[in-house]
């Protein structure tokens, strides 16, 4: 049983009076039949594609011609154009300039991917009112409204109300009911409005579809045209053995995924566990530790959804608001992934402490969007006393989080031969292999200090030095913006023994390190 | 107060015999080892270190013990050194740089602040610190935090800390002359005031002088 609400002839022409003016796209689409056999919807596929995505995530949905374009090498092609740029005849895949002949007056935007797939994460939880699984295929929705049909009173229910949404948040969506995913998605892809239930029938609404809808890469594209080979209608009379032997056994599996054929399972997007509370003060709070109580209760409901979702904070941060409406940001940093309400406050307590206010605050607001999974580990029977690791992670946190993370670093080697650039500060806890051959000394001076020469002697401090071992010479760096040539030497003197080198530019003695 | 009680309290000296039998590290060096009490570095206490000039402190003095303890604990902290402690030259002298914290900071109260949190987490086995100049309360906190955490907690101080009174287990004071540093003991707890203890570099053993040509420095 096909219910196509609108064949392909009346979808064209319903679009057309869409591209005509946006508001139509906002009609409720063409009622569908109801009263569908049970077992029918095992697998019923939701499929929702956005043609002006790239625009809508822009926050540009204007009148004026309008185009979204990338940069491909020397070229910038136009992907969107809005509806008044369609009337002056522009389409999808145009050049730039070819668009700006047709209408001069064409505004062009480039494309921002994060921004589009911020913008489908959010109607992807959005769309979560309908069924759980929701997935994100390519720019295009998928629900699996398999289980949710009985639920709302039955598909045409359940779709009308879908689409009321859908087209309240989009501009011109397509949605498409079908028992596979693959095939809910390019019928939507393709603009056909579709509710299809039953596998037989997917072969005859996707029999139209042209074949560049399914295959992508030009090779193949091209390969078909010469067979003569438009529609997936088609393309599916070939036979099996011998599309796979000259397309790819992965187009065959395509076909197959199309017509339920094979197995498709999808991931569904699971939201992510964010947590966002804040307490507002009827009077206002002048005094920091004021806020102690209200904290310990922001960190006991934070301890309460970490544990509900089985996770761990690995960094969260405080906002205060002032009554003049400037905020205050204070992050709290984690070695690791805590959960414990009691640290955590002993934590803040410490970011607290640099933090000084005059103004009045009145609101505070706990974020927390950095976790980490629980980590499943079984304890051992007979251990009672914690580890000192344990003591060292924990000290690690105070100190970074009263003296900021800048102030708390490892120390490692870097494969440099310049001496100033043979170390290097790392994250606490790492470091790098590296050998050094020579001997080098313990402490470095940041700036070489130079060494006075008098009566054909080298004296440093009122003391003369004496030079102990070969020279080492330290020719680097000629290829970035420190270069030196230096000879190296071990120095001593009376007391000291140091590491003092000639700059073979200058001709000048300093000294560098210390034994 | 009865007689126990008063000889329990750590700062009646009973002399060298009565002395608490303390964890201590060996220095690597013969005759500070021969002289200092328990044989080396007192481990849970505090130990301040007076040198003529900051910059140049007798790192080496430490790194034999620093390098024998540090497999014990997660970390070793450096809090405020007055130059760069060069990872190549701690490296080759057989410190593992992965358990090395460096503290940059500049303001005594925090310096004062992060030394007491390290010495008193159990997590470090030694904290060396160059706080600038100390109050005895400062040093009071530092060394009860020692003997809380049972690090070695070494105070790099210059010498105008020489006569200001100080809670810390040792105080020595390191003379720089031409026979190699001279150290005097100013304050031991459990043992007596040696003087004059002469410790050689270790690399001064093995290298022949060479006098500097006058040509090779025009």
């Amino acid at each position: 049983m096909i219910r196509t609400h609108q064949s392909l002839k009346s979808r064209s022409a319903l679009t057309a009076v869409r591209r005509g003016s946006p508001d139509l796209a906002k009609v409720p689409p063409t009622t569908l039949v109801d009263t569908l056999p049970p077992a029918a919807l095992d697998h019923l596929w939701l499929a929702v594609s956005f043609p002006f995505l790239p625009l809508e995530a822009l926050g540009q949905v204007r009148q004026q011609p309008m185009v979204v374009v990338v940069q491909q090498g020397q070229m910038q092609k136009v992907i969107t154009p809005n509806y008044s740029a369609q009337r002056s005849g522009i389409q999808a895949g145009m050049t730039l300039i070819a668009a700006q002949t047709l209408n001069p007056a064409l505004h062009a935007i480039s494309r921002d991917i994060a921004a589009e797939s911020n913008r489908l994460q959010k109607l992807a939880l959005m769309a979560g009112n309908w069924t759980p699984a929701v997935s994100i295929i390519e720019n295009n929705l998928l629900l699996d409204i398999a289980g949710s049909t009985r639920l709302f009173g039955g598909i045409a229910q359940l779709l009308e109300q879908i689409q009321a949404w859908i087209a309240s948040e989009a501009l011109s969506p397509c949605v498409s009911v079908m028992p596979t995913p693959a095939s809910a998605i390019l019928c939507a892809r393709t603009g056909k409005s579709l509710c299809i239930t039953a596998r037989e029938h997917i072969h005859g609404a996707i029999r139209e579809i042209p074949t560049q809808a399914l295959v992508t890469d030009t090779k193949r594209q091209q390969a078909l045209n010469r067979f003569g080979i438009n529609t997936l209608g088609d393309l599916l009379r070939l036979p099996r053995d011998g599309m796979a032997r000259r397309l790819g056994p992965d187009l065959v599996q395509k076909l197959d995924k199309l017509l339920g054929r094979q197995p498709d399972p999808q991931k569904a997007i699971t939201p992510p566990p964010v947590f966002h509370q804040r307490i507002v003060f009827d009077a206002g709070i002048a005094n920091t530790e004021q806020l102690v109580p209200f904290m310990e209760t922001l960190l006991e409901e934070l301890q309460i959804h970490l544990t509900r979702h089985h996770i761990l904070a690995e960094q969260f941060e405080w906002h205060l608001l002032n009554e003049s409406d400037s905020s205050h940001r204070i992050p709290v940093y984690l070695t690791h992934p805590h959960r414990d309400a009691f640290d955590l406050m002993k934590l803040s307590q410490l970011a607290f402490e640099k933090f000084k206010t005059k103004d009045v605050i009145t609101h505070i607001a706990l974020k927390a969007s950095c976790f980490a999974p629980m980590p499943s580990s079984s304890k051992d029977i007979f251990s009672t006393l914690p580890k000192s690791a344990d003591y060292g992670t924990s000290l690690v946190d105070r100190l970074q989080n009263r003296l900021g993370r800048h102030a708390v670093q490892g120390l490692c080697l870097q494969p440099d031969h310049r001496p100033e650039k043979a170390w290097g500060h790392c994250k606490v806890g790492e470091t790098s292999a590296l050998s050094h051959g020579a001997q080098r000394p313990l402490w470095l001076l940041e700036t070489p200090r130079s060494v006075r020469i008098s009566q054909g002697q080298l004296v440093l401090g009122g003391q003369v030095l004496f030079l102990q071992s070969q020279r080492e010479r330290i020719c680097s760096g000629w290829w970035d913006s420190h270069p030196i040539r230096r000879d190296y030497y071990h120095a001593r003197t009376a007391t000291l023994r140091v590491w003092i080198f000639r700059d073979l530019n200058s001709g000048n003695w300093c000294l560098h390190g210390i034994f | 107060m009865s007689l126990e009680s008063c000889l329990k309290r750590r700062d009646i000296w009973r002399g060298k015999k009565a002395a608490r039998s303390e964890d201590a590290v060996a220095t690597g060096f013969a005759v500070l080892d021969r002289h200092l009490p328990n044989g080396g570095w007192p481990q849970h206490a505090l130990t301040e270190i007076l040198v003529e000039n900051i910059t140049y402190s007798p790192l080496w003095l430490l790194i034999p013990a620093l390098g024998e303890i540090m497999p014990a604990r997660s970390w070793q902290i450096w809090i405020a050194p007055p130059a760069i402690p060069y990872p190549p030259g701690l490296s080759q002298n057989g410190l593992d740089l992965s358990k090395i914290l460096m503290i940059n900071i500049t303001d005594q109260a925090d310096i004062l602040w992060s030394a007491e949190q390290a010495l008193r987490s159990r997590a470090c086995s030694a904290v060396l610190c160059w706080p600038g100049r100390l109050h005895q309360s400062a040093t009071r906190r530092l060394q009860l935090a020692a003997e809380y955490g049972g690090g070695l907690g070494i105070c790099f101080q210059d010498e105008s800390a020489l006569h200001t009174h100080s809670m810390a287990a040792l105080k020595l004071r390191c003379r720089n002359t031409d026979d190699g540093l001279c150290i005097d003991l100013i304050k031991c707890r459990g043992g007596p005031l040696h003087q004059n203890l002469t410790v050689q570099h270790p690399s001064s053993q093995s290298t022949a002088t060479l006098k500097t040509k006058e040509q090779s420095c025009q």
